[in-house]
């Protein structure tokens, strides 16, 4: 690994040695970051949990490899997207909110006025239009709130070109937003 | 500061990135240019939906043991955490 926080590159030593202890540190540092991460690219979270057991096991059954691929945490997200998008490939049930979208219209009304179920299926299915590198994008970035640079790591771009990627997802998802709205209206 | 201008550094000025002077300059361009305040209003409120809608999700702490005994026992792990300071550990022998 390049960077590590908090002596991760040590902890990853100490489980490669077969340190249980070790194991718990790093897992609970990490799962809510996995797991939020899975979770928004799947919707689903048993699925998600599948997800993050799996990419734990991989991590540390190929620890070896981890050098020189950046920092731990965003080896652990590539792994873990890599997961997800092998989940995405597989035919899935699909999963729709129950409630029905009465008022999608206000789309872009103030956020606080609209019905939380109606906005998440409204964005949901405007994720659902965008290519996966563009949903990643917007997860880890908008989402996570990881910065441009761990966002890029994960991906494997340049921080450039990450955020070049960035920014034509953010238009797309406005772009789908709006074509969504337009249709409620017609 | 020209549209052109504005286009490029939208990401950057919604994302605060931008140095104040330059920041200051994009605002200032976005107050006369209703084409360009449509634009980066419109990317903003698109940013907003997303994070209210995706809001992060937790994973439970039942999850976290049962994954935690499952990557010991697949792992081929020993040992456990030991007591945080101060934490009672009950035990045979103890008075």
């Amino acid at each position: 690994m390049t960077r590590h926080a908090d002596g991760d590159e040590y902890w990853v030593d100490r489980v490669r040695q077969g340190d249980g202890a070790a194991l718990e540190l790093l897992f609970r540092r990490y799962v809510n970051r996995v797991f939020g991460f899975a979770h928004a690219m799947l919707r689903n979270r048993e699925e998600a949990e599948e997800v993050v057991t799996d990419t734990f096991i991989r991590v540390f059954r190929f620890a070896a490899d981890v050098r020189g691929q950046g920092s731990f945490e965003s080896w652990l997200l590539r792994i873990a997207r890599n997961q997800c998008l092998d989940r995405l490939r597989r035919p899935r049930l699909l999963t729709l909110p129950l409630e029905t979208l009465a008022d999608s219209a206000r789309l872009l009304t103030p956020v606080d006025e609209m019905d939380q179920t109606a906005l998440r299926y409204l964005v949901e299915q405007a994720l659902d239009q965008l290519p996966e590198d563009y949903r990643t994008a917007l997860i880890l970035r908008d989402v996570q709130g990881l910065s441009a640079r761990e966002a890029a790591e994960v991906v494997g771009k340049g921080e450039t070109a990450f955020r070049s990627l960035h920014q034509r997802a953010r238009k797309a998802l406005r772009d789908a937003l709006q074509a969504g709205e337009d249709e409620e209206n017609e | 500061m020209t549209c052109g201008d504005v286009k490029s550094l939208a990401g950057n000025y919604l994302d605060e990135e931008l140095p104040e002077e330059l920041q200051t300059r994009v605002q200032r361009h976005l107050l006369k240019c209703p084409g360009c305040a449509h634009e980066v209003s419109s990317q903003s409120m698109a940013i907003t939906a997303l994070r209210s809608a995706c809001t992060v999700s937790t994973p439970g702490e039942e999850f976290i043991q049962s994954a935690l005994s499952r990557l010991t026992l697949e792992l081929d792990l020993v040992s456990k955490l030991p007591p945080a300071p101060g934490q009672l550990v009950l035990g045979i022998g103890r008075e």
